[in-house]
């Protein structure tokens, strides 16, 4: 295993954290595994730009050795890869034994799927009777 | 030691829900001292709405705060606190809180139509309720517009009325038309269904409706009815409130009076209440548990119980439901959760061999369901997105409520092995068998919807149907009416036959469940009954 690519979770969100706070900092103190997680995560979820916090939330919920599968660069593993895209695109981390986790909920990539047509749940679709419309993309 | 109260209202209403709420309300704006006692707390929508999007997972359930005194059964865990007995699960969820289980419901306010009323004299079958359908209709009316309801005029399989609806009703959706459209072309009849929900305009301090697409678990923003509403505007007459009251006990005199209810508090501190009369309101399941835990020298089986009919006839909608990919994309998601009905399986001739129904498309958003699937399928990139995409705006669900006939075998009792929740108070076990009845009806209604999913140019791979039935919370028949004290537990009035002063306001006392949403007829009977409670108080 590469060490370069393992990096601990408290690392991780310290790296975030720093990089959030003080700007000019951000390319020098984010570890490189940051990036590459969200270049992997760029990659496998067909998003060009996601939320920073949602990955800084789903990397918070993940097992380390699920993100260090995720970004290998001997190639991920397929249960790697579902794993984080779950997360990201729910918003959640349930793993098959311990607690659920949710991390996100509007900012969830399965609602930016649909958002030209419908409305995160609990949101304000829009004016009433809106419903009625054909949608615009149909 | 048992702390007995100074005061003596004129009416204790044990349950704060939908029931509870309009009996109070009723009584307290006639001018009766009404005490309300509630077994859990009160509940800040703002609140509930940060749990629902915080909750992992997201359920019916997950909005709404567990505390130990009052165990509410949750979503898939039905059993930390039901106790199964079986052969068939009755999974059934509520909320013991004020308001109770219409916080997370659709709305829905359907009628019973006349004939639901009338099933042995017409069909051979269960039981005849002992009004007929013109007395309960007036009060239908009245809890239209006490709950705001809004429904369309003249629609087939609606029942009939005197007055319109107090609102027009609610646009259908995209998907909801194309379901119209397609479905009438094939014989159906697909109306607008009655909800009380506010309808692009304000009703009752509320705002109208604009499509948050969350009525179930929680409308974020107060645009449909739900029973604290009405447990407000009695408390605004005048009536008291004590939350955290776990009623267990119904005491009785020798006139066969009640003459006071006991509860607990989360400590255990027990604490005793007079009063002239009782309304017991506190849901299908906890309200016959009282009654049969209240076993005592004037009563040796239970309060209400000498036809030994408590507890028996537990009923609900035994749920189907299928799924099919349209060809095209209709969307799912825009707007309320459901905003039509499939009826004219309401009724019919083949009512005496196998269950009527009501069938509703699903106007929730899929988009969960249809993501996980597609990651699992091993997708990624540009085609998991347009995966998603194009599943989300196919998959359709259609929903189905069966008619189930009373058995008196289908029971609740208190544990009959002491097994208690945090109080000390029995669990609630439950004895539940579907019959052939509902099984004929799902096997058909299967069937139809695999011929519906043709229409909608649905492949014939993408079909999907649920194994066993889903529980739709309208816990029925546990305190059923009818005119023989020896056969039932409350009379025409919904009073008890074995104690005067002993009024049940809940679906429990239906002898029928019909194949619609029970809300509105609680409501209309909780009304009739709060006034007849002051109408007798005040001669």
């Amino acid at each position: 295993m590469d060490n370069s690519t393992i990096f601990s979770r408290r690392s991780f969100l310290g790296g975030v954290s720093a990089a959030a706070l003080l700007p000019g900092l951000a390319k020098a103190q984010t570890p490189l595994t940051f990036e590459s997680f969200a270049a992997r995560a760029r990659a496998l979820s067909g998003f060009d730009a996601i939320p920073r916090a949602l990955l800084s939330g789903a990397r918070s919920a993940l097992a380390d050795t699920e993100i260090d599968a995720f970004v290998s660069e001997d190639g991920s593993s397929d249960n790697a890869d579902k794993t984080v895209l779950k997360a990201l695109y729910t918003g959640m981390h349930a793993p098959a034994e311990g607690t659920p986790e949710r991390f996100a909920y509007a900012q969830a990539l399965m609602y930016a799927t649909i958002e030209d047509a419908v409305n995160v749940p609990s949101y304000c679709g829009g004016l009433p009777g809106y419903w009625s419309e054909k949608p615009d993309n149909v | 030691m048992v702390t007995t109260l100074p005061q003596t209202p004129d009416l204790v209403v044990v349950g704060a829900g939908v029931a509870g709420g309009l009996v109070a309300k009723q009584a307290a704006e006639a001018g009766l001292r009404v005490t309300i006692l509630c077994d859990g707390p009160t509940l800040d929508r703002a609140d509930l709405v940060d749990r629902f999007r915080q909750a992992d997972p997201q359920s019916l359930m997950s909005p709404y705060p567990v505390v130990p005194h009052a165990p509410q059964p949750q979503v898939n865990r039905t059993g930390d606190y039901l106790i199964q007995k079986g052969p068939d699960p009755y999974d059934q969820q509520y909320i013991r809180a004020v308001g109770g289980t219409t916080w997370h419901w659709g709305a829905a306010t359907w009628r019973y139509i006349p004939n639901d009323m009338k099933l042995r004299t017409l069909y051979g079958v269960g039981r005849d309720w002992p009004i007929d359908y013109d007395e309960i209709e007036p009060w239908y009316y009245e809890a239209e517009v006490e709950l705001g309801v809004a429904g369309p005029e003249n629609a087939p399989f609606d029942a009939p009325r005197s007055k319109p609806y107090p609102m027009p009703e609610a646009p259908f959706s995209y998907l909801d038309q194309v379901f119209h459209d397609k479905l009438t072309a094939l014989g159906y009849d697909v109306i607008h269904a009655p909800q009380c929900r506010n309808n692009q305009q304000v009703y009752d301090g509320r705002p109208p409706c604009c499509g948050n697409a969350n009525c179930m678990p929680i409308c974020p923003i107060g645009a449909q009815y739900s029973g604290n509403m009405s447990v407000e505007k009695a408390q605004a007459a005048g009536a008291e409130l004590i939350t955290n009251a776990v009623a267990h006990h119904l005491e009785v005199g020798p006139d066969k009076r009640i003459t006071a209810v006991r509860y607990l508090k989360p400590d255990g501190s027990e604490f005793r209440l007079k009063a002239q009369t009782f309304a017991l309101a506190a849901n299908g399941i906890e309200g016959p548990k009282i009654m049969l835990m209240s076993k005592q020298e004037h009563a040796p089986d239970g309060v209400g119980n000498s036809s030994d009919m408590v507890g028996r006839n537990l009923m609900d909608h035994p749920g189907t439901m299928s799924k099919f990919d349209s060809k095209d994309p209709l969307w799912p998601g825009r707007g309320p959760n459901i905003l039509s009905g499939i009826v004219n399986l309401r009724d019919g001739p083949w009512r005496e061999r196998m269950a009527a129904r009501k069938l509703m498309p699903d106007n929730k958003t899929h988009v969960h369901e249809v993501t996980v699937e597609a990651i699992e399928e091993g997708l990624t990139g540009a085609e998991l997105r347009e995966a998603i995409r194009h599943r989300a705006a196919r998959r359709q669900i259609v929903f189905s409520f069966n008619e189930q006939l009373p058995d008196p075998s289908n029971r609740i009792v208190p544990s009959s092995e002491g097994l208690t929740d945090a109080l000390g108070l029995p669990r609630p076990e439950i004895h539940y068998r579907i019959d052939d009845y509902v099984h004929r009806a799902a096997e058909d209604t299967r069937r139809r919807v695999e011929e519906m999913a043709v229409a909608f140019g649905a492949t014939r791979d993408s079909v999907w149907h649920n194994d066993g039935y889903l529980p739709n919370n309208h816990i029925t028949g546990a305190t059923i009416m009818g005119d023989n004290p020896n056969d039932s537990v409350v009379n025409r009035d919904c009073r008890t036959h074995d104690h005067p002063n002993l009024w049940i306001a809940s679906s429990s006392t239906f002898p029928s469940v019909s194949s619609v949403n029970v809300t509105l007829t609680i409501a209309a009977l909780a009304i009739r009954m709060g006034e007849a409670i002051a109408a007798e108080a005040r001669p």
